[in-house]
């Protein structure tokens, strides 16, 4: 029996040299053969956490076998063997041949087939694809097939009322006033400021150089920057309320100070709440000349005459109104149909995008300049607030999807082909380089969901009661912002220090 | 005489000879060098239980008969060959040609089977 043995290795070896040059024809045969219809699964679905299921499926051996069998019979008529016409290769021998071929597609067509119909079958609303890795599963020669794997479902829930809400709609009749402040505004654009000898009043301009101190150390130090004196100052991580008193009175030459508490979402975690001395040295006062809304300026502006100038900052006006009209309801439609949403995330799912949202903004850090240890000590705190964010923005996602579900609404080509191009112009692109770029990184799906979940919130809106309330004046005149921070030296102004940490990291 | 035709008696002395100087002696698996698995030989061995090999040039219709024994279990009843001659083939200007061959066909007894696949 040894020689035997030994004949039918040296056979095997044989048959494999004969067919060296042979061409495999296995991606023309892939996907021609029918699969059967229906197969008899046997399905367990567990629930393993909040929106999880392990999902195990067993297939019969029969089952494998038919799609094996007709795999070989679709080889069979299409092998090119050497020694044999197309279509008269024996089927052993395209067993053999192709085993490793037709056991893969075996895999493939058992584990699509059965995924497919475990779509069909259950009621399971996937959202994302499951865990399997396609390389750890092996299909046995002999005897049943069973695989396993976890799944994230959509979270289930009681769609909330959303018709007939309440909603607080900010409105606002523009006034001559309104206009007024906001030609005033519009004409200091075009203003000069000149340097004056008084002492500065509301609304000069003084150029000073800014030093913060804490404890006798030196926070960070501001040089030549021009203010605005008005009720407040407002720095990236403090405020002064009040710099038009503190400032009202000072002249070229002046030292004015005070103290101010570091708000408590400054970036500098160790100086939150802490109260931080602030000098100013006044080096010059200046005031700001308008000019006169004659002739010459509207000329200038392009504009034919005061009213129709006057009526262009109106009809302005009206269209910010209705965009906060718009970005108010939404936020009352989205904070009243997540209310009562207290029902489970996919946990995993609510990782990946805090991870994502994460990772985005520590890259954002890295190139704004932060050293690894201040990002280090700022991570936790980002990582709360993305969980939150994250939590909040799913919920939104999940609720308008259902309710956009329940109200059958569709986005068409057209809603896609209209948003892109509006993209297109806002880049200045063409439209359709956006759009195959969308379709190339997958965001396309996204923009879908966009659209659908605005379409889903005009439904809310359609539907809503709506109750006027005052809006705030239109044009906020108190606030003076500096986009620097007092605690340290931020990267976006021009006398950045050279941080030791850097090496560090 | 012993009903020996005069090429057997040739075809022994020759051996006799060849065995007496220590001439070539092959084993089974270099006479037997590999099946030829082609629909032909598959149609043979399935109609006429008939199998083709490519077998060392040299051997003789006993030592493949022997060979094939040996390396399957099985009877072989008869041995049939031919020298396949090379066929010519050109390299740019030079004429060559590829080697001659033996082909053997054996015929096995009709209860035994031999498995290529």
């Amino acid at each position: 029996m040894k020689g035997k043995d030994v004949a039918d290795a040296e056979s095997n070896q044989a048959v494999d040299e004969q067919v060296v040059s042979e061409e495999v024809v296995s991606e023309e045969v892939e996907g021609t053969a029918a699969v059967p219809d229906k197969m008899n699964l046997s399905i367990d679905i567990q629930d393993i956490g909040p929106c999880k299921k392990h999902v195990r499926i067993g297939v019969p051996r029969t089952e494998i076998d038919a799609i094996y069998g007709v795999l070989v019979e679709d080889y069979s008529g299409k092998a090119e063997v050497p020694g044999f016409r197309v279509g008269h290769v024996p089927a052993d021998l395209v067993k053999r041949r192709f085993k490793s071929e037709l056991s893969e597609q075996v895999k493939q067509r058992v584990l699509m087939a059965s995924l497919e119909q475990l779509g069909e079958d259950s009621d399971l609303d996937p959202i994302n694809e499951p865990n399997l890795d396609l390389d750890s599963i092996i299909l046995p020669e002999e005897g049943d097939f069973e695989y396993e794997f976890d799944v994230e479902v959509r979270p289930e829930f009681a769609l909330p009322e959303y018709k007939n809400l309440e909603i607080e709609r900010p409105s606002r009749e523009i006034s001559d006033e309104d206009v007024d402040a906001y030609v005033a505004q519009f004409v200091e654009q075009y203003g000069k400021l000149i340097p004056v000898e008084s002492p500065a009043q509301p609304g000069d301009f003084v150029t000073v150089d800014v030093k913060t101190t804490h404890g006798g150390r030196t926070l960070t130090e501001i040089k030549d920057v021009s203010i605005r004196v008005r009720k407040r100052l407002r720095f990236q991580d403090a405020e002064i309320d009040g710099f038009d008193t503190l400032m009202a009175g000072a002249k070229a030459g002046d030292i004015v100070e005070t103290d101010i508490p570091v708000s408590m979402e400054a970036n500098a975690i160790e100086m939150r709440g802490e109260s931080v001395h602030i000098v100013f040295h006044v080096l010059d006062v200046k005031r700001m000349e308008t000019p006169e809304t004659n002739e010459e300026f509207l000329e200038r502006i392009g504009s034919d005459s005061l009213e129709e100038f006057r009526e262009q900052i109106q009809l302005m006006m009206e269209r910010q109104i209705r965009y906060e009209q718009r970005q108010a309801c939404r936020r009352q439609v989205l904070e009243q149909v997540t209310d009562s949403a207290d029902w489970d995330l996919p946990e995993d799912l609510v990782a990946k995008q805090v991870e994502n949202a994460l990772r985005r903004e520590i890259l954002e850090m890295r190139q704004a300049g932060f050293t690894s240890r201040e990002i280090i000590a700022r991570e936790n705190d980002l990582r709360q607030r993305s969980l939150s964010m994250t939590r909040q923005n799913l919920k939104e996602h999940f609720v308008l999807d259902r309710i956009a579900e329940e109200e059958n609404v569709a986005v068409t080509e057209e809603d896609l082909n209209a948003e892109i191009t509006i993209m297109a112009l806002q880049r200045g692109e063409n439209p359709r380089r956006v759009r195959a770029r969308l379709f190339k990184s997958g965001m396309i799906e996204n923009l879908e969901a966009q659209v659908r979940e605005r379409k889903a919130v005009d439904i809310i809106l359609d539907h809503a009661k709506f109750k006027d309330v005052e809006m705030p004046a239109p044009v906020e005149v108190e606030v003076e912002g500096l986009n620097r921070s007092i605690c340290q030296a931020s990267a976006v102004g021009a006398d950045t220090e050279v941080d030791d940490d850097e090496s560090e990291g | 005489m012993t009903g020996l035709t005069e090429d057997n008696m040739a075809d022994e002395t020759k051996t006799a000879v060849e065995e007496s100087k220590g001439g070539l002696r092959l084993e089974p698996h270099q006479i037997i060098l590999r099946p030829l698995v082609t629909e032909k030989g598959v149609h043979q061995s399935e109609r006429l239980n008939a199998y083709a090999f490519e077998v060392h040039p040299q051997a003789n219709k006993s030592e493949i008969k022997n060979a094939v024994q040996v390396l399957w279990n099985v009877r072989v009843m008869a041995v049939r060959t031919q020298t396949r001659k090379g066929k010519p083939r050109r390299s740019r200007l030079l004429m060559g040609r590829t080697g001659d061959w033996k082909k053997a066909v054996v015929v096995l007894h009709e209860d035994d089977r031999i498995n290529f696949f």
